[in-house]
């Protein structure tokens, strides 16, 4: 029977989770920033999408898993901006997105229920488990939140204020466009690529809550962002440490972290 | 000092805004752009910031071609956008925002300002007192504090031009007479072009009132220009606003 005393603890499950912590922590306030919380919603819609699609590929071509998952979702989320830029509004361009991606995804994962015996990795996908990871998955979600990092804390400014006052932004010299791309790449690589260790289900929180925590806390642009990454990060092991002395999922302990946070901040 | 635009075309699809349109205004002075809602003001305004590309023709800054090249036109001038035009969905703050003039033109982005831009951020911060609530997010704050904070990031950079669109929307009454009078200032050594739904706060010290309704109406002197049956035309009839105005140019101006 499990109990506390009984876990070997494995530094692969705080390296991870302060990966994607850090990874969300920098990437969230962006998202509430610039209003991009609905796709930000439906992004993981496309990863777990691009994951499966992934599995069958490494299972019929023996295509690497982690390069054909990002190479996916990578498409997938140009499909979104297509489409924004054919004239469709975000809004309505993400329910296009989103009820493809579902509809897809349910028809790929009957797939591959059916056709491989690979329950346990389709679960893992979905309900996410930073206990199961291999070195292979902590140096691939390295990777992600080195690029993700990178895209984001340098144009922190500019995208914050690309959300308040985009034609200022515009007269100053910065190109949006270019901002608009480097987010949804950064959206859609972190979704993709810590998809096994956060889970589908909590991905959507780990994106969205420690922005909104902050916008509700910080008074400035800046201490919002430190705000969301020390939320972001206290949330991860507060999260993980529970998980590990009740035995419930992690992931879904850390969501439950940051709804408590969420709570108490918004009673100010 | 030189506004030109030369037979401007605009649309929003099928729907022209101005067709063949020239306009050029010249000199420092207060120049007052009026026309209802929905008149095509913040448009001309944003064809002039090269902001919207027009369909036809070329606008040009103190003769360079700014046409649909925003980072030129930014250069040249300090803009204040209508302030219901903006939303604050996350805090930023009242220094911030004025010191995301300097920051914006400084990429990559530098984790410390020069002491000279320093100076700048502080100096607009100062002179249009919003120094004592530099820490305040945004969003706490009231339409005058607003607007005044939008006035300094548009100061920084000393513009010789400045474009302020509804500068007194959403502002309190007396917020609205400290700021016309900051603006009135401001003009007195460089051109300031403020569209207004309510000129009536303007058109004392105005240069020239400049009437835009889907096209330019008119432009001349305040006496020249704010006539009732004109502004009855425009404004569509028995509108207190068209009596304020002409009572206004009659007892002051005209």
């Amino acid at each position: 029977m499990w109990t506390p005393t009984s876990v070997e603890l494995d530094v692969r499950w705080f390296l991870v989770v302060l990966m994607a912590s850090l990874t969300y922590g920098v990437m969230s306030p962006v998202v509430k920033a610039r209003r991009f919380l609905f796709l930000a919603g439906a992004l993981p819609h496309s990863a777990l999408l691009s994951a499966l699609l992934a599995i069958v590929l490494e299972r019929t071509l023996n295509f690497p898993f982690e390069v054909g998952s990002v190479i996916l979702s990578l498409l997938l989320v140009s499909m979104v901006s297509l489409l924004i830029a054919r004239g469709l509004s975000p809004d309505s361009a993400t329910a296009i997105f989103v009820s493809f991606t579902v509809s897809m995804t349910t028809i790929v994962l009957y797939y591959i229920l059916t056709a491989f015996p690979m329950e346990t990795s389709v679960w893992a996908l979905i309900i996410g488990d930073p206990l199961l990871v291999t070195w292979s998955d902590v140096r691939f979600g390295f990777l992600i939140t080195v690029a993700v990092v990178l895209a984001l804390l340098p144009f922190l400014r500019e995208q914050i204020l690309l959300g308040v006052d985009r034609d200022f932004v515009r007269l100053s010299g910065v190109r949006p466009e270019f901002y608009d791309a480097m987010l949804v790449v950064a959206m859609a690589l972190s979704t993709v690529g810590l998809l096994k260790v956060v889970g589908f289900v909590v991905e959507h929180v780990m994106i969205l809550l420690p922005g909104v925590i902050a916008s509700v806390y910080a008074r400035s642009g800046r201490q919002a962002v430190l705000v969301s990454m020390l939320v972001s990060l206290a949330g991860g092991l507060v999260g993980l440490i529970l998980s590990l002395l009740t035995g419930l999922a992690p992931s879904g302990v850390i969501g439950l972290v940051l709804l408590f946070a969420y709570l108490m901040v918004s009673r100010r | 000092m030189r506004v030109e635009a030369r037979g401007v075309t605009v649309a929003y699809g099928d729907e022209v805004i101005f067709r063949e349109e020239d306009l050029l205004v010249e000199g420092s002075g207060l120049y007052v752009i009026i026309g209802p809602n929905g008149a095509g003001k913040t448009t001309l305004f944003k064809v002039l910031l090269g902001l919207i590309r027009p369909v036809k023709g070329r606008v040009f800054l103190n003769g360079q071609d700014v046409t649909g090249r925003p980072e030129v036109a930014g250069k040249l001038v300090g803009y204040v956008p209508q302030l219901t035009s903006l939303d604050f969905p996350f805090p930023v703050s009242v220094e911030e925002l004025v010191e995301s003039a300097v920051a914006l033109r400084r990429r990559p982005i530098r984790l410390f300002f020069p002491r000279e831009e320093r100076w700048r951020v502080e100096k607009v911060m100062e002179e249009m007192g919003i120094k004592d609530i530099a820490d305040k997010p945004l969003g706490s704050l009231s339409g005058g504090q607003r607007q005044r904070a939008l006035i300094a990031r548009a100061l920084v950079w000393d513009p010789q031009v400045l474009f302020m669109d509804e500068p007194v929307a959403s502002v309190d009454p007396r917020g609205k007479a400290e700021i016309a009078e900051r603006i009135k200032e401001l003009s007195r050594d460089r051109m300031v072009l403020v569209s207004s739904h309510d000129p009536s706060l303007f058109l004392d010290s105005a240069k020239e009132v400049i009437v835009v309704n889907r096209g330019i109406v008119a432009k001349g002197r305040p006496a020249d220009v704010m006539r009732a049956e004109l502004l009855r035309e425009v404004y569509g009839g028995g509108v207190s606003l068209v009596e304020r105005c002409v009572h206004l140019v009659d007892s002051h101006i005209g």
